[in-house]
């Protein structure tokens, strides 16, 4: 993970000095699927069939993200971006609540690739569509509260963190609004094959429970939206003359 | 839009649609255990707290079950005893281990005001005197000896070496030898046996699995009991009592029981809650036979005696705020009953297991009072025990307890991994749940049982 930090304050520094750099913020809604993290939570409420309300299975998150992006090649571009996601199931019966919260902190290294006409080296052109591959690492750091105290593993607090990695794509396109601004709607799909639940499952059940798998894979569909501001020198992407014109003539 | 552009812009959806069935399959719910529906029929023999618990889960998820249980009452090694006002004694289990266990969240969801921590101090009984556990680890004179013990016993879980018991394994450790009755204590008579009989490879097992954590909670003024009865009072309504099993064939389609007195059940599966000695002792007649290897774990998992002995006095004769006495040659383990409870009923509760439980029960009522007594009194030479013992005591002998015969299984020798075989389904008809079924190092729990029911429940469910 520190590599990866590493690298991506070099592409930062290093892209900064150059032309079409931006600085995107974003945020978002995304639909999750981690899978066996979910067998977990609904194995916890099968087995308290006493519980009126269920828990909740861990299917939505919201998602808070600092990227940057910067020219590699005509139509290629460089996104490093930096995410967190909070996930959350929560269930109130009486005398008992239980929280269970994941937060994601994700680390991507992303390729934008543009068509040629399109790309953000080239001008003329409001609507940039751009499609994104990339990877990087997350810390996880899940948190279990019942009647609002933390669960515990052998006595001990579980605030574990632990890393896995994740492969992600998307499609998006970057919107002219004017000199400093673009706007950018994209879908991102994020995939972790490999998340380590097994603590987590001792922690929300007090055992491990024979068929919960102790590794979970993660499916995460983010919609987004992103504010990117221009750094450094930059083009003329829109010919001025357009907006201004049918001003004036009012006047 | 050219022609180009557009064959560009296919190109980019590509990519994007090529993740759509990935992802769309990974959101698209799985056969998850809600969706599972059993809808054939279940005998659960065995109304302990595995059965009971097991009985609730399967008509939760749609079984038809008929619950049989052999002796006049439910509960299994839950048994309060209320002979005494103001307190509900229990003479088999008592204290909810940890607070991460699923027994735990059934106190807390339906008597929460009663859970209290196990209260009180432990006092050790070292050369003839109570001290505490700060005096074993700290004082000069015992040149660390008992911090060492102390060590030993929180690393079993790592335990590096190979099969010896667990008195073995202090002698090679070369433990203090003022210790010896404290370990006993600790350990052995923990377990439900001895240090002599405690296998450190099954022990190594069991501390390993264990993560329910060591904070003790007892109920204050219910009984572990009447939380089943209250938490699953439609299931215990439905127990069929005095129906004890004498056989099970399971030779056809179905699987027939018949108890002792010649009534005949018909059911798809069965689940066998009984406990371990049940099992050990034959009374009940498999058709045909069990597989071999789920014979030898019955013979490799073994059960002893367990007393329960319970005194009143006229006033305390122990100190303030004492919880546990630990390591008495006749009794390993004392406890102040009404500690937390009812503290102006003076009870004392003698907990003895193994050989020591053995010895005990060999005796005449009256002896095994005497011999405590005269414990009791070494233990507190200016605290007039004689004097204060009013007459009244309550003896439980677990071995003499209608269809249970012991108190509960313990890590023998040779028995390690022998439980994920005895609790293994046979010919996805006879399922077995129980706290010697219990693989997860909750074995000898209540919440072990209840654990052993929802994984035996979940293996009829998605058979």
């Amino acid at each position: 993970m520190k590599n990866i930090i590493l690298l991506t304050l070099f592409f930062i520094f290093s892209f900064s000095l150059r032309a079409q750099n931006y600085l995107n913020l974003y945020s978002g809604y995304g639909i999750t699927a981690p899978k066996e993290l979910n067998k977990s939570i609904e194995a916890f409420s099968y087995a308290r069939p006493w519980l009126s309300e269920k828990q909740p299975l861990l299917e939505k998150t919201f998602t808070l993200g600092l990227g940057y992006t910067g020219i590699l090649a005509k139509g290629l571009f460089i996104s490093p971006d930096f995410q967190y996601n909070i996930s959350k199931s929560f269930a109130e019966n009486t005398n008992f609540k239980t929280n269970i919260e994941m937060h994601w902190w994700r680390g991507n290294i992303n390729l934008d690739i543009y068509p040629l006409e399109f790309g953000l080296d080239s001008v003329g052109f409001r609507f940039r569509p751009f499609v994104r591959v990339g990877g990087g690492a997350s810390a996880i750091l899940p948190r279990i509260d019942f009647n609002d105290s933390l669960a515990t593993v052998n006595d001990e607090d579980y605030t574990p963190h632990f890393w896995t990695y994740q492969f992600s794509s998307g499609i998006g396109c970057r919107i002219y609004l004017n000199r400093i601004i673009d706007i950018m709607p994209f879908v991102q799909y994020n995939y972790q094959p490999s998340v380590d639940i097994e603590d987590f499952n001792l922690a929300l059940h007090g055992t491990s429970v024979p068929g919960l798998g102790n590794v979970s894979k993660v499916s995460n569909l983010q919609f987004l939206l992103s504010v990117s501001f221009k750094l450094g020198r930059s083009k003329e992407l829109i010919p001025e003359q357009k907006e201004p014109k049918s001003k004036k003539k009012k006047k | 839009m050219n022609r180009r552009v557009l064959l560009k812009q296919l190109m980019m959806g590509l990519p994007a649609a090529a993740f759509l069935p990935t992802f769309l399959s990974s959101c698209a719910k799985e056969v998850l255990i809600e969706d599972f529906k059993f809808t054939g029929s279940v005998i659960v023999i065995g109304a302990g707290a595995s059965g009971i618990y097991a009985s609730n889960l399967l008509r939760q998820y749609g079984a038809q079950v008929t619950h049989l249980e052999a002796r006049s009452v439910i509960g299994g090694r839950m048994k309060p005893n209320t002979s005494i006002p103001g307190i509900k004694i229990e003479l088999g289990a008592e204290e909810i281990h940890g607070k991460r266990s699923i027994l735990y969240d059934l106190a807390q969801f339906n008597v929460p005001s009663s859970l209290i921590p196990l209260p009180g101090d432990d006092y050790y009984f070292l050369e003839n005197q109570l001290r505490s556990k700060d005096f074993l680890t700290g004082n000069a004179n015992l040149e660390g000896t008992g911090a060492t013990m102390f060590q030993i016993l929180d690393s079993f879980a790592s335990y590096p070496g190979g099969a010896q018991s667990v008195a073995q394994y202090l002698e090679e450790k070369e433990l203090d030898a003022r210790f010896i009755e404290i370990a006993n204590a600790l350990v052995g008579n923990e377990y439900g046996a001895d240090n002599n009989r405690i296998g450190m490879l099954a022990l190594k097992e069991a501390e390993a699995g264990y993560s329910s954590g060591e904070d003790g909670q007892i109920l204050k003024d219910k009984s572990l009991l009447e939380l089943f009865e209250t938490a699953f009072a439609e299931d215990v309504n439905q127990v069929e009592l005095n129906k004890p099993v004498e056989s099970i064939n399971y030779e056809g389609a179905q699987v027939v029981v018949t108890t002792e007195n010649g009534e005949s059940f018909t059911a798809d599966k069965v689940l066998i809650t009984v406990p371990l000695s049940i099992l050990k002792n034959n009374s009940i007649t498999f058709i045909p036979t069990l597989p071999s290897d789920k014979l030898d774990s019955i013979d490799a998992i073994k059960m002893d005696n367990g007393l329960k002995i319970v005194l009143q006095f006229n006033a305390p004769f122990w100190v303030g705020n004492t919880g546990s006495i630990i390591g008495g040659s006749k009794v390993p383990e004392y406890w102040i009953t009404g500690a937390g409870k009812n503290e102006s009923v003076n009870l004392v509760t003698a907990f003895l297991m193994g050989e020591k439980a053995d010895y005990m029960a060999g005796l005449s009522d009256a002896q095994k009072i005497t011999e405590i007594l005269e414990e009791l009194s070494l233990l507190y030479p200016t605290g007039n025990v004689l004097g204060k013992y009013n007459g009244i005591n309550i003896v439980q002998n677990w071995l003499q307890e209608p269809y249970i015969e012991g108190a509960y299984s313990y890590p023998s020798p040779g028995s390690e991994g022998k439980r994920s075989v005895l609790a293994a389904p046979v010919e996805g008809k006879l399922y077995f749940a129980g706290e010697a079924t219990n693989f997860n190092g909750h074995l000898a729990t209540v919440h072990g049982a209840m654990e052993s029911g929802y994984r035996a429940v979940k293996e009829i469910l998605e058979a």
